[in-house]
């Protein structure tokens, strides 16, 4: 029998951790160990990342990268005057985007109990009566100094749309498990999580630098797979949360001795080091979870990342006046995160109008999932997160796209919410300072973008003359899936904004990998550190992203 | 060299190997679990007519390697584990395994009658099979509308699977009684407003064929769900049928409404006429499910022969040669944890076992705890996990037993045994996590114990109970700190050494509850370090002083924690 090569073979986290010897590790990139600390960070614009992961394959098509025929989109274009109805005197009308800016992005959704499909629905779905639509600009309170929330029609300018899919000018996954592989991991058997890849490049490209600059890790949400690691990349592994509403809650961090902990370690050493490969690489994962959540647990459990949880007046930060502390009431009411904080006028009163079948809707924080995300997401970036990745809604919509009384999950809604998370960001971010740099705020370092596995692209299933699957409305419309995405990217570092981004070649369909290396040349990151997704097998995208 | 003929001091040179010297109040492991005998392999191990066995140690052999026979303590920990959903108690180490067979081991397990994790009095075995299909079924999602009848629908499909663990059906008779249950039509599709026959079809693939339909499957075979229907039942006609089981509601108004609820069944008119077609199946073979009545007809008060058609789906199923082979990939991923791991790990799977265990499962009439037992008295389950000197890692994994990571549920449950705790528990089948909502009327949830909400919430966060559609293996940041949390609440003075007490006897005391005996390697380690805390004559995390509470107390915090608990 072949003596193997122990040592060496799927050990590289072990052997980190064992190298840093868990106890003592100041300045391990393994354990992120909690700091303030300024350091130098990323050289390019981009420093910070959050994915709004809308799975399930959103209606590209049909709302970010809308098309003009009713089979693509049965809502049809976004009329622009509409869309900048009722602008406040000091807010300058937005240009209209070059990408499709489809009805359903503004409109309000029916409610779950409309019946009528060809007499009440569709037309509803396809009218430019203004009276469907919110073009609403919130007041919010004093402590936002009264300032408006914009409507995603006035950041739509600010947004850019790359139109992309998995595998451009190749054979489409079409089932959702295959295709949630590729978007996460890259490629169709990939072992690394994007996340995981793009601080795996952080970390080759700011060498020790990266603990001081980032905090607390990256933090991948409900599905794991972006943060998957294996091997070298096994350190680079984000931590993972079932939810954005799944954080720790108490800190048992002193119960454990010295002397406990380094018998803890040593019988976990030695127990890995007895395991077949495969188990090896599970119990190493095991160590990594419990040395990061040793050394975080401290800041995950403060009360300002609990939103919905600690008392609003929980605070973290400040404003980029450097004076007003970011309470947790303040980010609730930004993403109204509940009814009773949520501004008057805001549109998350006409989706949870339209879920509950009432003119007089409330809701929870348990309730607004996407709000509470959000707000969450720009408390993880204020606590030194390179990279969030959040799961809003599930866009499976086979059937029910627009009426869905059992899910209560129509893109009709979702999509709104996820409108009108964007715009929360957008103003969020840019009130609240750089931990970094209190000079600069989180938005002019921050990019966002939205993803999903597919799309539902009309040539690709059997959707009906007027855009729907089942047109006489027994299944309240829907469609199935499609290679087409068309993903909008936003943030300070944009370029772009405004512009539809298409390729030269696969019929115009970037391949989604070049979303991430855009963003990591932003972020400064030489090719010869990003070796998960080499720079010359996925080009950056010009013209993107400042710098690219 | 073979791998079982290595002498027994040889193979406990190396750490986390089992036995040995037992550690101070535990029952002594007897070395390896005496392996089946006769007449076979060149290395002397013998299948013993296992199916699997038959298929693997020609495998392990061909690759220059040989079969080891796992640890008795720790097959019979694995075995409690996965059969019980339990850490075995020390009386269970020292009566039920040490020196017993595997099959002796599996046989006491899978038999076993009670236990303090099955809180409804099931024998454990039937009780965390019954958990593992609530996974498959979502039981959990919440139902609009639909609770009162959802739920004793749900009680009766768990019946089913009770009875398939019990013995008393077999798993092709399983699939056709799961198929035509209102449970499964309620959960996966035949809402009041609209009826999504694709989505049932689809769960229906996954969980008795292992995969995705294919669109065209899909569209066809949910052709076996149009005939079900909904009926809304006013208070009359509920209470003429319920009678004291409706609840005292009432509403906003003051009137009392509890048995408003809807209810499923079977509806003729969908099948009538010109919708006849849509009714029928074709996909696995011609079938049809076309009701007797004209018009509604409760599922409770259905016709024989109706309640005969309901079952074609099942019966279709049951005759593809996936049926079987789906069933023996579940098993064999429920007790191997490696099978088919999916594309981030390697997919391992050897189709040659599956094929072996298809055989025996359709010969034995579907028998699934024979396969169950096939598998888990094979090598694959019962060979030795830990690597002995000189061998690889890279080594094919099939060459080394198991070894897993607690779910939520059963890591609770052992961590509650082994420090003398009731944590209570909670309901796999229903969403009303905050539990009795109403007395007398749905079953009433396991008492949440003397913890009130602890044992919800702190499985909640590491990925169980009741379920999430699908148990997570309790990985992740925020498992490892719920598990610290844990043990920082229940360990403090949760043993008691006596005054004076020795390191040894407190590593006993303490380990009592792990499952299995210490090694001398591993309680060395403990007592090493326990060694430096005191000759320094305080805890240097400024414990009360360097008393043997505090020992006591710290160890269990730490041990508990280890993987060397938390995996099995």
């Amino acid at each position: 029998m072949a003596r193997g090569n122990a040592d060496k073979m799927l050990t590289s986290r072990r052997g980190f951790l064992k190298a840093a010897g868990l106890a003592g590790a100041a300045g391990a990139t393994t354990l992120w160990l909690p700091k303030i600390a300024r350091g130098a960070g990323p050289s390019g614009a981009v420093k910070r990342v959050i994915i709004l992961n809308a799975y399930g394959g959103i209606r590209w098509n049909a709302s970010f990268d809308a098309q003009s025929d009713v089979q693509s989109n049965p809502w049809g274009l976004m009329s622009w005057a509409l869309a900048m109805q009722g602008l406040p005197s000091n807010f300058s009308a937005a240009p209209q985007p070059q990408w499709g800016f489809s009805r359903m992005l503004m409109q309000k959704p029916l409610p779950m109990n409309s019946t009528n499909w060809a007499g009440n629905i569709y037309p509803y779905l396809s009218s430019d009566d203004a009276a469907h639509f919110n073009t609403t600009r919130p007041t919010l309170s004093a402590a936002w100094a009264g300032a408006y929330l914009p409507t995603f029609a006035d950041i739509a300018n600010e947004t850019a749309v790359v139109r992309l899919t998995g595998n451009p000018g190749g054979q489409f996954d079409a089932d959702h498990q295959s295709a949630r592989h590729t978007l996460y991991t890259g490629y169709r058997s990939g072992q690394v999580g994007l996340a995981t890849a793009v601080q795996a490049a952080l970390q080759a490209q700011l060498g020790g630098g990266f603990d001081s600059f980032y905090p607390l890790p990256g933090v991948v949400t409900r599905d794991p797979t972006f943060g998957f690691g294996v091997g070298a990349y096994a350190s680079a592994r984000p931590m993972f949360l079932t939810s954005a509403a799944t954080l720790p809650t108490t800190d048992p961090g002193h119960s454990v001795s010295a002397w406990g902990r380094k018998a803890e370690t040593d019988l976990d050493s030695a127990f890995q080091g007895t395991r077949q490969a495969f188990m090896q690489q599970a119990i190493a994962d095991f160590i990594n979870d419990k040395a990061a959540g040793d050394a975080h647990v401290t800041q995950l459990v403060h009360p300002s990342l609990h939103i919905g949880v600690a008392p609003g007046t929980s605070s973290y930060g400040t404003l980029t006046d450097g004076v007003t502390p970011v309470t947790n009431d303040m980010l609730s009411e930004v993403f109204g995160v509940t009814s009773t904080l949520a501004p008057q006028g805001d549109v998350f009163f006409d989706c949870f109008a339209a879920l509950d079948d009432t003119t007089t809707p409330t809701w929870k924080y348990t309730d607004n999932t996407y709000g509470q995300s959000a707000a969450v997401a720009v408390r993880l970036l204020q606590f030194g997160s390179p990279i969030v990745t959040l799961a809003l809604g599930n866009y499976d919509s086979h059937s029910y796209e627009v009426i869905d009384p059992q899910r209560k999950q129509p893109q009709t809604v979702q999509v709104v919410m996820l409108a009108r998370v964007m715009a929360g960001l957008e103003f969020a971010l840019k009130r609240i300072v750089d931990p970094q740099d209190p000079t600069k705020s989180l938005w002019d370092s921050t990019v966002i973008f939205v993803c999903s596995e597919f799309g539902r692209a009309s040539e690709q299933n059997d959707v009906g003359p007027n855009g729907f699957n089942s047109q006489n409305g027994a299944n309240d419309g829907g469609s199935g899936h499609g290679s087409w995405c068309g993903w909008p990217i936003l943030g300070g570092p944009v370029a772009g904004g405004g512009k539809l981004f298409v390729d030269t070649q696969n019929d115009g369909f970037f391949h989604q990998n070049r979303v991430f290396t855009t963003i990591l040349k932003a972020m400064g990151v030489d090719d010869a550190n990003s070796q998960y997704l080499p720079y010359g097998q996925f080009a950056p995208i010009p013209g993107l992203l400042q710098g690219v | 060299m073979t791998r079982r003929l290595l002498p027994w001091l040889v193979l406990c040179a190396i750490p986390a190997c089992s036995s040995g010297a037992p550690s101070p109040g535990l029952p002594a492991g007897s070395g390896p679990a005496p392996a089946p005998t006769g007449t076979g392999s060149p290395t002397g191990y013998t299948s013993d007519g296992n199916v699997v066995d038959d298929v693997v140690i020609p495998m392990i052999e061909g690759a220059g390697l040989s079969v080891v026979p796992e640890d008795n303590g720790i097959l019979c920990r694995r075995m409690a584990i996965d059969l019980t959903g339990i850490a075995p108690t020390p009386d269970e180490v020292a009566q039920q395994c040490s020196g017993h067979s595997p099959q002796d081991i599996a046989g006491y397990f899978m038999n076993k009658p009670s236990g303090i994790n099955a809180p409804d009095g099931s024998p454990p075995y039937v009780y965390i099979n019954r958990r593992w299909w609530a996974d498959q079924f979502q039981y959990d999602v919440a139902i609009p509308n639909f609770t009162f009848t959802f739920y004793l629908y749900v009680q009766a499909l768990d019946q089913a699977v009770s009875d398939l663990y019990s013995g008393k059906i077999m798993y092709d008779a399983f699939a056709k009684k799961a198929l035509a249950s209102p449970a499964f039509a309620r959960r996966f599709g035949i809402f009041e407003a609209n009826h999504d026959l694709i989505q049932i079809a689809s769960q229906a693939y996954r969980v008795f064929l292992g995969r995705e339909a294919l669109p065209s499957e899909a569209q066809d075979f949910g052709n076996l769900w149009t005939a079900w229907n909904t009926q809304f039942m006013n208070e009359t006609t509920s209470e003429a049928t319920y009678g004291s089981q409706c609840p005292s509601f009432t509403n906003g108004m003051g009137q009392q409404n509890g048995c408003l609820h809807f209810e499923l069944g079977l509806d003729g008119r969908e099948c009538s006429g010109v919708n006849l077609a849509s009714c029928q199946s074709t996909v696995m073979g011609a079938g049809q499910v076309v009701p007797t009545a004209a018009g509604f007809v409760p599922f409770s008060k259905l016709s024989a022969p109706d309640l005969s058609a309901l079952e074609t789906a099942g019966t279709l199923m049951a005759a593809q040669p996936e049926f079987a082979e789906a069933a023996a990939d579940r098993a064999l991923e429920k007790y191997l944890g490696w099978w088919k791991a999916g594309v981030y790990r390697p997919d391992y799977d050897i189709p040659a076992v599956r094929d072996a265990l298809v055989k025996k499962l359709v010969g034995d009439g579907f028998d699934i705890r024979k396969m169950e037992l096939e598998i888990v008295t094979s090598v694959l389950y019962t060979q030795a996990a830990a690597l002995r000197p000189n061998e690889n890692p890279n080594d094919p994994i099939w060459a080394f037993g198991p070894t897993k990571p607690f779910y939520a549920e059963a890591w609770l449950d052992s961590i509650g045994q082994a420090l003398g705790k009731n944590l209570g528990g909670c309901d796999f089948r229903y969403n009303d996590k905050n539990a009795n909502v109403v007395p007398g009327y749905l079953t009433p949830h396991p008492s949440p114990g003397v913890m009130g909400s602890f044992y919800l919430s702190s499985a909640e966060q590491m990925g169980g109970c009741p379920i999430a559609s699908a148990h997570s293996d309790a990985t992740g940041l925020v498992p490892s700190i719920t598990r610290r949390a844990v043990l920082a609440q229940l360990c403090p003075g949760a043993f008691k050494p006596a005054a004076g007490a020795t390191q040894d006897a407190i590593i006993g005391q303490v380990s009592a509850g792990f499952g299995r005996p210490l090694t001398a390697d591993e309680s060395g380690v403990l007592t090493s370090h326990m060694s430096v805390v005191a000759d320094q004559g305080c805890d240097p995390m400024q414990m009360s002083g360097c008393n043997v509470q505090a020992l006591a107390d710290s160890l269990c915090t730490s041990l508990y924690a280890t993987s060397l608990f938390t995996f099995y």
